[in-house]
């Protein structure tokens, strides 16, 4: 599949749970939505620019969705995370937050769930 | 604080099946979760005994927890694993040591590879308590979100971290 290139002004959106919720009482986001599974290569996410967010929430009574920029990752965080288009069968915007060092630590978790924004 | 409570250990405590709830407040509190605000039903066939020296507040941040254990796999989406059973057990331990102090959890919250958090907070400052899928804990101390220790969790290293976050200054009559 072709692949598109990732500028700064983009974004990427990622599903929040809401039960358990991932959201915590005061509104902020968990450092959770955003951390590695065991196993993962980067954060799954899909191109805002791609995506249909009513497609990429996948179920509103489970989900919230959130939008985080490309540039904030790349640029604020640095930390040598990367974001890149990785499309799948049945998603072409799926993209991944990947890291250099295979890793993503809790404290770039966290500053990325405080940067995320609702979109729904 | 109330010797009443000193009274439940976790094994006093039996639950029945239940849906994941959510930590939208207690308005929200699924019809589901307790059969009784005073005792919490087992088995089909037995009933634990009464646990109404734990307060509401406890009993709801307890049943939150162990609805982690009915999660199913890939519960987020993205694969996340199933809470595992130890983790959930001992935040409950831990939980209810924390209610004996008259304090209870900020949030709650399964990772996604299967360790649970117990979150406190109090203003600016934030204790992760993370008892690990695999039976290991560890506090996490942070302000203003930044990291100000990570430890192994311990009787020691348990009481000094709650002691920091709601009796900074020493001086609390039951910290001691």
């Amino acid at each position: 599949m072709e692949t598109v290139l990732i500028g700064n002004e983009d974004f990427l959106l990622r599903r929040i749970p809401i039960s358990p919720s991932y959201v915590k009482p005061d509104g902020s986001i968990s450092s959770f939505a955003f951390s590695l599974r065991k196993g993962e290569d980067g954060i799954s996410t899909d191109l805002e620019r791609l995506a249909n967010p009513e497609v990429s929430v996948q179920n509103k009574t489970r989900f919230r969705l959130a939008r985080i920029n490309v540039g904030y990752i790349r640029n604020e965080l640095n930390d040598g995370l990367d974001c890149i288009h990785n499309p799948i069968p049945d998603n072409y915007a799926h993209s991944l937050i990947t890291s250099n060092t295979g890793k993503i630590t809790d404290s770039k978790s966290r500053a990325m769930a405080r940067a995320a924004q609702f979109v729904y | 604080m109330s010797n009443s409570v000193k009274q439940i250990s976790p094994s006093d405590l039996v639950f029945k099946e239940m849906p994941a709830i959510t930590n939208q407040g207690y308005s929200q509190e699924s019809p589901f979760m307790l059969v009784d605000k005073y005792v919490i039903y087992g088995t089909s066939t037995s009933i634990s005994r009464p646990t109404d020296k734990l307060s509401d507040q406890v009993l709801f941040e307890i049943n939150k927890l162990f609805s982690f254990s009915q999660l199913p796999e890939n519960w987020d989406s993205y694969n996340a694993a199933k809470p595992s059973k130890i983790a959930i057990e001992n935040a409950i331990d831990f939980t209810i040591r924390l209610a004996q102090r008259q304090q209870y959890p900020f949030y709650v919250a399964p990772s996604p590879n299967g360790d649970i958090l117990v979150e406190l907070k109090d203003d600016n400052v934030t204790l992760e308590f993370i008892f690990g899928e695999d039976g290991t804990n560890r506090i996490i101390g942070l302000v203003d979100d930044d990291e100000k220790f990570e430890k192994e969790l311990n009787d020691t290293n348990e009481i000094c971290s709650l002691k920091w976050l709601y009796c900074p200054d020493g001086d609390c009559f039951n910290w001691e």
